[in-house]
């Protein structure tokens, strides 16, 4: 009891100590936080979608390439008696009034007696019998209809591809829930029929699904359905679709979770520092206890209770401030989502037990594992120590340096082996690279005695006494300085190794975009997707293109995605002359060795394709064509960081032989020497006008609007370095408010002996320089480890992508500069406090 | 008269580096219940190692301390923990109260370690502070009290549990002459009324001038002095 209270006591009159050991947890869980949550909310977020979508259905009926013809629903519900099937035609289109995209789901309201049927989760207030009578009508959320501005029987716009269209709100639609209210709020419900007319798909469905109950029976009706199935058909499990996109997010997630705990890491560090800190200086204290009779394991559990109070109070400020974070992520997590992969709306924070649950048991369990050490080192204060007060740190030093470098030793060569184990699995990758950055702290001691050391001679010479008085106190102080030192250096760090493999990234970008991108001037359709149901380029309007006057040849191309019960694959379709081929390059030979059997029903695949599935040049690929599945040999498989999950790349005349589609989504124009870009552009437009709204972007434009979203992608991580950056900056300022208490009587000797304030501002901010010039000297090679093992293992893990590391010596340098000024902004407290201080009051006390 | 501490031939000797510095060699010696000895030597010369050996916060090298018939040298580093909390009073030279703890906290600590805090040890505890005139002091924490206020804080501290042996390293070394004499008086009656057995280490004539016996550590052996006769 007493016990208790003396040591919350403790925490009560160190209270900056204390506060920013608390704040240390905070800010890392806090990252752990915020980025789960954002990727919980954006996970939940898009499954509530599909499911909302999705319904009661066990199966879906997907089609080939133009979807399936209606006359399939009519002999499953007429001819077999299905009744269980429910029909759809889904395309996405953009309302101007809100700058937002919606999915627009075209539904049969008389093939079932309640709007509940397709969507379990709502209700409609409209009558949906109009959906049927009024064509051009459309049910949508209250929400969605107040920020149109419209009411029930008020008309507004919609646009797809390039074209106007005006439909009529005829009814509301009320979510049963949160999850559904916000999958709801991406949605547009209209009638078979009008959405078929809308989208360009008179008489095909998009989908047909299915609930087949599960058992014999079951097997069974599915092997009729089979049975009538146009060739191209298919019959996939209701949540495929669902599984594979998630999957497609999976790495992007893991790798913002990891870069996340990084900072946890940081600030674990912190605490160690505070704790051991906390220990060393209270050895008299704890070995008057021990003379008293108390026994370690009173002492253990003492030094553990003060550590359950800093993380039970910063796991509670990270939660509050995960949450406030997360909103801000959220919005960086679904932009990414939506530039890389698939439209996704996501507008709000979910708090998720689980996540809270996680960052409980993550900020409570490794902070107290974090202080086990400087639990068992209290344990092991001499009881001696109230009678022999000097050269405990010394000793200490001594004692645990060699031990520490062995142990660090190990535990880097432990996660090297790790990170070199032909293993994809990124969790352990990521295990690997922490032991690395725990390996790296253990030998941070000596390495710092080390620069100090050499750093001692020239600053003595160049600063006097007060230099090599100050190099010797923070030699003098190693327990409470070089973790600090360490953490900013992990930190500094992260910054270094994430911005070398970002840098390298962008370079391996850069070339790519250079050599694929060979033609003058691009042209999309506003809204171009995979989806089947995409805005097309007007075939009327290429032939006015290519009779354009600066015009030389155009090379069209088309992506759809193939969606079977192993997921969905991503088919580029292209059309282009040899010339243009030969800037694919190829992990094996090149476009001249590959172009005859790409034209001859072979394939080529890019090189995350070849890593997600296995394959290399020499095999094949199977695809569920129009005509049913067929096997397509890969000729080769060429570099790409266009999509992390990779892509199969036909020509166009193989893909009409096997694929029924016509259509083109995207122009690549090359012009005649000479000729000039923008007046060519302005040709374009005027040929266009207004039969079909196209975009149209020169090649360097395209380049840059690729590189844009490239760094858009890469935001979030700025974002987590910083935040690394803070919670090591918290720790330099907490061990220099330690260092000062420590030495604040030192400081008072010197003071009555001449010092003056400002040569006491001048030292501090020497040890502070030192120790951001330490951590920012240790933080690169631990910076370039790390930038290799993100670029040759994590990346490859995650993605597949072959790059080169590429070292500017102009980041190192910052990072250097970036650490010393943490550290020095971080001594201006401590500074401040003991230049202001009373030396004769201390002198007193003592 | 029955001895409440024999030593047998202790020996203690630290390893310094690559040398061994010797401390104690074969050394015996009785001391009785209720007995006050004071302890003198140079610096270095052993007298507070001796303190921690009998206090069992250090090991012999050989040899054996038998205190009230238990010799604890046969003790794990735990048992002699618990047997110093139940049986062992400590006083420093620099006070070593607890600085998070109130006066009053700080004298009732050792009855809580031994988990018999109840209200006639808490005014048994008060009683002995209104004794060295600090009853008005109970709630304040050590940093507000002098010297001799800290020191006479740690000697009821001491003494509040009843231990068999109170061990005082240099209680008045801290203390200017006049302070340390009042300390070293109080302390003095405490220890007289309550029949105490304590050793005294101290480089004072005036503090080794009230025990009962004399000892010199010299050269590692320890040599008795004619009673009350200071060398």
């Amino acid at each position: 009891m007493l016990l208790n209270r003396a040591s919350v006591r403790y925490l009560y009159r160190h209270p900056l100590q204390f506060g920013l050991a608390v704040l240390g947890v905070a800010v890392g869980v806090a990252m752990v936080v915020s980025i789960d949550l954002a990727n919980e909310s954006a996970r939940r977020a898009f499954i509530s979608s599909a499911q909302t979508l999705s319904g009661t259905a066990t199966h879906q009926i997907v089609g080939g390439s133009t979807g399936l013809p209606e006359g399939l629903y009519r002999k499953l519900r007429v001819d077999l008696g299905i009744s269980q099937t429910t029909p759809f035609v889904e395309g996405y289109v953009d309302v101007p009034a809100v700058k937002r995209t919606f999915q627009l789901i075209g539904i049969d309201p008389l093939s079932e007696v309640s709007f509940g049927r397709y969507m379990p989760g709502a209700d409609t207030n409209g009558d949906t019998g109009r959906l049927i009578a009024e064509p051009g009508t459309v049910l949508m959320t209250a929400g969605n209809a107040d920020a149109m501005g419209i009411t029930t029987g008020e008309t507004f716009s919609v646009v797809f591809g390039g074209r106007q269209h005006s439909l009529i709100l005829v009814g509301l639609i009320e979510a049963r829930d949160g999850f559904n209210q916000q999958a709801l709020a991406t949605i547009l419900f209209t009638d078979i029929a009008t959405a078929q007319e809308l989208v360009g798909t008179t008489g095909r469905l998009t989908r047909i699904n299915l609930v087949i109950s599960p058992g014999a029976q079951g097997e069974a009706l599915l092997a009729r359905i089979r049975a009538q199935l146009p060739a191209g058909a298919a019959i996939i499990g209701a949540d495929t679709r669902t599984r594979t996109l998630q999957q497609m997010t999976h790495a992007f997630q893991t790798n913002l979770t990891g870069l996340s705990l990084l900072a946890l890491v940081v600030g674990l560090f912190l605490i160690y520092n505070t704790m051991t800190f906390s220990v060393i200086q209270r050895r008299v204290y704890i070995g008057t206890l021990r003379t008293l009779g108390v026994v370690r394991k009173e002492i253990f559990t003492m030094v553990v209770r003060e550590v359950l109070i800093i993380a039970c109070l910063g796991t509670l400020a990270g939660l509050v401030l995960g949450v406030v974070l997360a909103h801000g992520l959220l919005h960086l997590v679904t932009r990414t989502i939506n530039d890389l992969y698939f439209p996704l709306d996501v507008s709000e924070v979910t708090i998720s037990v689980w996540s809270i649950l996680k960052a409980i048991i993550l900020g409570i369990g490794v902070t107290l594992i974090t202080a086990l050490m400087p639990a068992i080192a209290a344990t092991r204060t001499p009881s001696s120590t109230v009678m022999q007060r000097s050269m405990f740190e010394s000793r200490r030093r001594r004692r645990i340096m060699l031990p520490m470098v062995l142990a660090g030793v190990a535990i880097m060569a432990l996660g090297a082996a790790l990170l070199w184990m032909p293993i994809r699995t990124l969790v352990l990758s990521y295990g690997g690279m922490f032991l690395l950055i725990i390996g790296f702290i253990c030998i941070t001691p000596l390495a710092v005695v080390v620069l100090l050391r050499l750093m001692q001679i020239p600053l003595g010479v160049v600063t006097g006494l007060l230099g090599r008085l100050a190099t010797r106190e923070l030699i003098a102080s190693l327990s409470r300085t070089t973790v600090a030192v360490g953490a900013l250096a992990v930190a500094v760090a992260v910054t270094i190794g994430v911005g070398i493999m970002i840098v390298s990234f962008r370079d391996a970008v850069q070339g790519w975009l250079e050599q694929y991108l060979r033609a003058d001037i691009y042209i999309t359709v506003p809204g171009a997707n995979h989806t089947m149901n995409t805005p097309v380029i007007d075939p009327s309007l290429i032939k006015r293109l290519s009779r354009l006057k600066g015009v030389s040849s155009i090379a069209t191309g088309r992506r759809i995605d193939i969606t079977s019960p192993a997921g969905i694959t991503e088919l580029h379709v292209i059309d282009m002359s040899r010339d243009a081929f030969r800037a694919y390059r190829f992990k094996q030979g090149n476009g001249d060795m590959i172009w005859p059997r790409f034209h001859n029903d072979s394939v080529i695949i890019s090189e995350p394709y070849a890593f997600h599935n296995h394959l290399k040049a020499g095999d094949s690929v199977t695809l569920r064509t129009d005509h049913g599945r067929h096997a397509f040999p890969i000729a080769g498989v060429f570099y790409d960081y266009g999509s992390d999950q990779g892509m199969v790349t036909i020509q166009r005349g193989v893909y009409e032989r096997y694929w029924n589609d016509r259509h083109v989504t995207s122009l690549g124009i090359s012009l005649v020497t000479g000729a000039e870009p923008q007046a060519v552009i302005d040709g374009i437009n005027d040929t266009v006008s207004n039969r079909q709204t196209i975009m149209v972007r020169s090649n360097r434009d395209l380049r840059i609007a690729s590189l844009e979203i490239f760094d858009r992608t890469f935001a979030i991580t700025t974002v987590l370095r910083m935040l690394a950056i803070v919670v090591a900056f918290i720790g330099i300022l907490s061990a220099l408010m330690a260092l000062q208490l420590e030495k604040v009587y030192t400081y008072a000797v010197l003071r009555a002996n001449g010092l003056t304030p400002r040569q006491v501002w001048g030292m501090t901010s020497i040890q502070t320089g030192l120790m951001g010039f330490s951590a920012g000297v240790l933080a690169i090679p631990l910076g370039i480890i790390l930038a290799v093992v993100l670029v040759y293992v994590i990346n490859q893990r995650s993605f597949g992508w072959s790059m080169q590391i590429l070292l500017e010596p102009a980041m190192l340098l910052q990072a250097v500069i970036l650490a010393v000024i943490a550290a020095l902004i971080a001594g201006v407290y401590p500074a401040y406090r003991l230049s202001h201080m009373m030396p004769q009051r201390i002198l007193s006390e003592e | 008269m029955t001895a409440l501490i024999e030593i047998h031939g202790l020996s203690k000797q630290y390893h310094e580096g690559d040398s061994e510095r010797l401390i104690f060699r074969d050394l015996d010696m009785r001391i009785h219940r209720g007995e006050v000895i004071a302890i003198l030597g140079k610096s270095g010369s052993g007298k507070s190692t001796l303190l921690n050996l009998i206090s069992g916060l250090d090991v012999p090298t050989s040899g054996n301390i038998v205190i009230d018939g238990v010799d604890i040298t046969r003790y794990t580093e735990h048992e002699r923990t618990l047997y110093r909390r139940r049986h062992i009073g400590f006083i420093f030279q620099f006070f070593n109260l607890i600085p998070t703890l109130t006066v009053e906290e700080n004298i009732l600590l050792p009855l809580e370690l031994n988990a018999s805090l109840d209200d006639e040890q808490i005014h048994g505890a008060h009683s002995l502070l209104e004794q060295v005139g600090l009853s008005n002091r109970l709630y304040s924490f050590p940093d507000r009290l002098s010297g001799g206020e800290q020191q006479r804080v740690a000697i009821i501290r001491a003494l509040v549990s009843r231990p068999l042996v109170l061990l005082a390293d240099e209680p008045t070394g801290n203390l200017d002459a006049e302070t340390g004499g009042q300390v070293l008086e109080l302390l003095e009656t405490l220890v007289r009324q309550n029949r105490m057995t304590m050793i005294l280490v101290t480089h004072s004539m005036e503090a080794a001038a009230l025990a009962d016996r004399i000892l010199e550590v010299q050269h590692g052996h320890m040599l008795e002095h004619p009673q009350r006769t200071v060398p």
